[in-house]
C-alpha cells in the first residue's frame, strides 16, 4: 500500500517565540505547567491541524508517531538538580520522560489512537516516519502524523553543540486512495514558511534535518 | 496484511530472577520473589529499600541497561536456535534509556550521555545489528514495541524480528517514583485491600517473531502465538491513569477483536502495579469487556516477583504469560491475601495454579501519559 503525504510543518525558533506562539495559539488551562518539549510539540501540532481541516474524529483517532534524540530532557535536568538540592520536585519527575511531551498533546487534542513516541539518533525522524506510515497499513488508523523534535537545553548544547532554537517537523499522511485534499490541502511554499532559514535546517545533522530531506525528496507522494 | 500467524520461537530474560529461561520459569512456577533490600555496599541505590535490584558483572564504563539488554536478546537467540541476529529488525522498549551514563556525565564522572544508542561488547551474534527502534512509551513501552514489531510481520515487510524491553534502575528514578507516593514502603500487593504502592525492579526481557511460515522453514520450536494487539490512550492525566478504564478497555478489546477469541481468555496478567488507582482501573476496565465473566477468569501480576521493570515489563509479563501458557500454571500475585472490597468474588490468582487445558491469555499494561496496551496470547496447538 502506498501511503499519501499530506501537509508537512517545520518550526524552527528560538523558545522565546516558542512560548509567544504557545500562549497566543493554544487555549489549553493545564499548559502553564508542561515543559518547554511539550510547548514547542503542542504548538506544531495546533499549527499543522489548523492546515489539515481534519474532523476532530479524524483527528483525534489519527495515529501520531514522534521521535527525538534528547525528549523532555530540561525537566530530567530538573528533577536532577531538585535532588541536587535536597528537595526532589515531583512534577520535574512526571515531566521527565520523552513520551510525556506527546501525552500532553494527548491531553489537549484529546487524542486517543496510536500516539508513539521514539528515541534514537539522528534517524529518529525517519523511524518515527516507517512506523506511521505502517500503522496505516496495517489498519490501525485510516490517518497519521509523523514526526520529531528538539529542545534548547543544556545536555543538548554539550553533546551536539546546537544553539537556542527549538524545531519540530511535523508530516501528515493518509491511506493510498486518499486524495489530497483529503489528507490536508496544502500549498508547498506554504508547508516551511514558518519564518525559518530551511537552508539551515537541511544543512544539520539531526532527527529534523533528516526528515526534511526525506520529505522534500518526496514532495507529492512517498513510499515508506 | 499477510494473514500469517505470527509466533514466538525464542525468550530471553535476565532480572532480580535470575539470568535465563529456565530461572525465570522456575520462579513464575513456585511464585518465588527477587525482589528484597539493597545491601549498604550497593552504591547506585539507597541502602535499606526493597527492589527486584539486578547482580550482574558490568565492566567499568559499560551501560548497564544496555548490558541487560544485550543479555536478553543473546539470551532469545540462542532459545530461537539462531547463531547471530544478523540484519532481523530490532524493536526496544526503554522509559530512560542508559540514563546512567547521562547522570555520571552531568555530574562530571565521565561517562557517556547518549541515552539512546545501545553498545553491546563484542559479540557476534549481535555484530550487524541494525540500529533498533526504541519506543520509549512510559511503561506500554516494551509491548508497544512488540505491537510495532507484530505489525512489521504482519505487514510482510519482514519475516522474523527481535523484540525487547530493557530498564536499570537508579536512584533517580526511585527518588521521582518516592516523590510521586507511589511506592510501598511494605510489599508490592495488586488487588489486595492493604496494597499501598509499587516496588521497582530492573532488568530485561527479549523474545524472538517470526511469521509462522518462516518458523516452519527452519525447523524452529513455536512457543506461542501472538493473536491480537491493541492500544488506546487515555487522554485524561499525565501521571494517573483513567478512573473510568476506557482506554485499558479499548485496547482490552481491540486484542480480543484481532486475536478473534471465541470466550474469554484463560487468564490475564494485568498491569498490576499494587498501586490504588492502577489496580482499580484495570478491574473496570476488565468489568467492561467481560461484564459479569470476569469473575471467572484467572488474574495474575508478576511485579510483586520481579518489582516494576517500567520499559521492560511488557515483554517481560508477555514472557511470562507465554511460559504459563507453555507449562499450564499460572503465578500467583505474590502477597495477595486479602481482595480489594470492591473486586471481592473475582478470581485473583494466590497460589501458582495449574489450569489444566489453558489455550489464551492476555496480557496488560499501562503509562504515564495514559497509554494502554494489550496482547493476546494463544497456545500454538490451540487451533
Amino acid at each position: 500500500m502506498n501511503i499519501t503525504m499530506g501537509p508537512c510543518l517545520l518550526i524552527d525558533t528560538e523558545i522565546a517565540a516558542i512560548d509567544a506562539g504557545f500562549r497566543h495559539e493554544l487555549r489549553w488551562p493545564a499548559a502553564q505547567r508542561v515543559n518547554l518539549d511539550a510547548r514547542l510539540l503542542l504548538l506544531g501540532l495546533q499549527r499543522l491541524r489548523s492546515r489539515l481541516g481534519w474532523t476532530d474524529e479524524a483527528f483525534q483517532s489519527s495515529a501520531v508517531v514522534l521521535g527525538c534524540r534528547l525528549g523532555a530532557i530540561d525537566s530530567y535536568e530538573a528533577f536532577d538538580d531538585s535532588l541536587e538540592d535536597g528537595w526532589p520536585a515531583p512534577l520535574s519527575f512526571a515531566h521527565a520522560l520523552p513520551s510525556i511531551p506527546l501525552a500532553c498533546a494527548s491531553l489537549c487534542f484529546g487524542l486517543r489512537g496510536h500516539t508513539v513516541t521514539l528515541s534514537g539518533d539522528a534517524g529518529v525522524g525517519l523511524q518515527a516516519l516507517e512506523q506511521a506510515a505502517r500503522l496505516i497499513r496495517a489498519g490501525r488508523a485510516e490517518r497519521a502524523i509523523a514526526g520529531c523534535w528538539e529542545t534548547p537545553s543544556a545536555t543538548r548544547r554539550r553533546r551536539y553543540g546546537a544553539g537556542d532554537r527549538g524545531r519540530c517537523l511535523l508530516v501528515a499522511l493518509g491511506e493510498s486512495g486518499t486524495t489530497r485534499s483529503e489528507i490536508g490541502e496544502s500549498n508547498d511554499a506554504d508547508d516551511v514558511g514558518e519564518t525559518c532559514d530551511v537552508t539551515a535546517v537541511l544543512a544539520a545533522d539531526d532527527p529534523v534535518a533528516r526528515l526534511a530531506q526525506r520529505l522534500a525528496c518526496h514532495r507529492g507522494g512517498v513510499h515508506v | 496484511m499477510t494473514g500469517e500467524r505470527i509466533l514466538v520461537t525464542g525468550l530471553g530474560a535476565l532480572s532480580c530472577l535470575g539470568a535465563g529461561i529456565a530461572a525465570h520459569r522456575q520462579a513464575f512456577a513456585q511464585g518465588r520473589s527477587g525482589v528484597r533490600p539493597v545491601p549498604d555496599a550497593h552504591a547506585r541505590l539507597p541502602a535499606g529499600i526493597r527492589a527486584g535490584w539486578v547482580e550482574f558483572d558490568i565492566a567499568e564504563g559499560d551501560a548497564r541497561v544496555w548490558q541487560f539488554l544485550q543479555y536478553a536478546l543473546c539470551d532469545a537467540l540462542d532459545d530461537a536456535g539462531l547463531s547471530a541476529a544478523g540484519d532481523v529488525p530490532v524493536f526496544v522498549g526503554s522509559v530512560h534509556g542508559h540514563l546512567d551514563g547521562w547522570l555520571s556525565e552531568r555530574r562530571g564522572n565521565g561517562g557517556a550521555s547518549e541515552l539512546w544508542q545501545p553498545h553491546f561488547r563484542n559479540d557476534p551474534r549481535l555484530s550487524s545489528l541494525r540500529p533498533p527502534v526504541i519506543v520509549s512509551t512510559a511503561c506500554t513501552a516494551s509491548s508497544v514495541a512488540l505491537g510495532l514489531a507484530f505489525d512489521a510481520l504482519r505487514s510482510g515487510d519482514h519475516r522474523m524480528a527481535i523484540v525487547a524491553g530493557a530498564e536499570s534502575l537508579t536512584g533517580f528514578l526511585q527518588a521521582g517514583f518516592e516523590a510521586l507516593r507511589a511506592v510501598s514502603h511494605d510489599r508490592c500487593r495488586p488487588f489486595d485491600r492493604r496494597r499501598s504502592g509499587l516496588v521497582l525492579g530492573e532488568g530485561a526481557a527479549a523474545v524472538v517473531l517470526e511469521t509462522e511460515t518462516h518458523a516452519r522453514q527452519r525447523g524452529a520450536k513455536a512457543i506461542v502465538e501472538v493473536a491480537g494487539y491493541g492500544f488506546a490512550a487515555d487522554a485524561a492525566y499525565l501521571t494517573a491513569p483513567d478512573p473510568s478504564g476506557a482506554g485499558a478497555a479499548a485496547a482490552v478489546q481491540q486484542a480480543l477483536s484481532q486475536a478473534g477469541f471465541a470466550t474469554a481468555p484463560d487468564f490475564i496478567n494485568a498491569h498490576g502495579t499494587g498501586t490504588r488507582l492502577n489496580d482499580r482501573m484495570e478491574c473496570i476496565a476488565l468489568r467492561q469487556v467481560f461484564c459479569d465473566a470476569v469473575r471467572s477468569i484467572a488474574i495474575t501480576s508478576i511485579k510483586p516477583l520481579t518489582g516494576h521493570l517500567c520499559g521492560a515489563a511488557g515483554v517481560m509479563e508477555i514472557l511470562s504469560s507465554a511460559l504459563s501458557l507453555q507449562t499450564g500454571t499460572v503465578p500467583a500475585i505474590d502477597g495477595f491475601d486479602d481482595p480489594d472490597p470492591e473486586f471481592v468474588g473475582w478470581d485473583f490468582v494466590s497460589r501458582p495454579r495449574q489450569i489444566p487445558g489453558m489455550e489464551t491469555a492476555i496480557s496488560m499494561n499501562s503509562g504515564f501519559g495514559g497509554t494502554n496496551t494489550a496482547v493476546a496470547l494463544r497456545r500454538v496447538d490451540a487451533r
